[in-house]
């Protein structure tokens, strides 16, 4: 039904009603609204003094789930063909490995986190060259 | 081969003038717009994508650095600017179902107050960018309030990020002008209502950045 209203074959619709200032509202209004509870949620979550550093952890998966009522209801995914989602998956598929390959460089560099911004190269040279 | 020069092909409707000669139907005709807008949108998160990588490794090399310098961003007007970027959300969202059942008055005042919404967005973004000059927090500044070095780099982060964003909000907003005055001077048909539909997912997109881009700038640092 939302598949026909959305490729606009509904051309039997009374003039009256094609008149008028607002579609049908639902679902959404209430999407509209979920998102506007996460928000606040994710506000709150961010002040929660408890998780400390980690609320931006519980920030992001709020994000996660707000960008999934974004996709599904406001970008139509719920009414596209399964292409459409398989074209936006590859998106996130490629940032997934942007994200694996350069956090598995920085996470096994020598020393502590953060201590070095050398290659393991350069780090194994100098301590060859101590020797 | 006169058939074929006919309006009509023999077993099928009536072709609708707003069907372009080289698709079967309107149906096909709109999922290849939308599929073409969905392969822009994946290349489009790589886009940001390599901001987001940056953050990733600066704020996992320099977590303190980073909490401290995200606390110094307007998490008010970034918050009221979220509100804003979801409401408009909700508007287009409803201008392209509306777009779908031919409602061509409801489509303009969608449109309309999308735009509207907009340009609060960046109103409020200019007025937060004004602020934040003025506590010269960017990261050239000689009197950049911020001691720990890595806070340069967050705030080099913030104004690549959110500047990126607001690109992509007057392009988005160019794009909903140019179709309200089309919709306005009834230069297309709401049977193919294409245009409407692209223009939306590229509007939930911006949306879609935004929901990411607010934790890691304005909520970030806030529970201490």
């Amino acid at each position: 039904m939302s598949r026909a209203t959305q490729h606009g074959r509904d051309g039997n619709r009374p003039a009256a009603d094609r008149r008028s200032l607002l579609p049908p509202l639902m679902p959404e209004l209430g999407v509209f609204l979920a998102l506007f509870a996460l928000t606040a949620t994710s506000v709150l979550v961010a002040f929660w003094s408890a998780l400390g550093g980690l609320a931006i952890l519980a920030c992001l998966a709020i994000a996660l789930v707000m960008a999934a009522l974004v996709m599904t209801f406001f970008m139509h995914l719920r009414s596209a063909m399964a292409v459409m989602m398989l074209a936006g998956l590859a998106g996130v598929v490629w940032l997934a490995i942007l994200f694996g390959l350069t956090m598995a460089d920085y996470l096994t560099r020598p020393g502590d986190l953060g201590a070095s911004m050398q290659t393991p190269v350069k780090a194994e040279t100098k301590a060859e060259a101590a020797n | 081969m006169t058939e074929a020069a006919a309006p009509s092909t023999p077993g099928r409707a009536i072709r609708s003038p707003a069907l372009a000669s080289h698709f079967h139907d309107l149906r096909q005709q709109h999922a290849a717009a939308d599929l073409g807008l969905w392969i822009f949108l994946a290349t489009e998160i790589l886009f940001f994508g390599g901001l987001f990588a940056a953050y990733l490794v600066y704020a996992v090399l320099y977590p303190d650095g980073f909490l401290d310098a995200a606390a110094e961003t307007e998490i008010v007007i970034g918050t009221i600017n979220t509100a804003l970027l979801l409401t408009s959300g909700l508007t287009a969202a409803l201008a392209v179902k509306a777009a779908g059942a031919g409602m061509r008055r409801s489509v303009t005042m969608l449109i309309a107050v999308t735009i509207g919404l907009g340009l609060v967005f960046l109103g409020a973004k200019g007025y937060e960018y004004w602020l934040d000059l003025d506590h010269h927090l960017y990261p050239t500044s000689p009197e950049f309030p911020l001691a720990a070095p890595p806070a340069k780099l967050f705030w080099s982060l913030y104004w690549t990020m959110t500047g990126l964003h607001a690109i992509h909000i007057l392009v988005g907003l160019g794009t909903w002008g140019i179709i309200l005055f089309q919709t306005v001077r009834r230069s297309f048909s709401l049977t193919d209502n294409s245009r409407i539909r692209i223009a939306g997912l590229y509007w939930g997109f911006v949306d879609l950045m935004w929901l990411f881009i607010w934790p890691l700038l304005y909520l970030m640092g806030r529970a201490t």
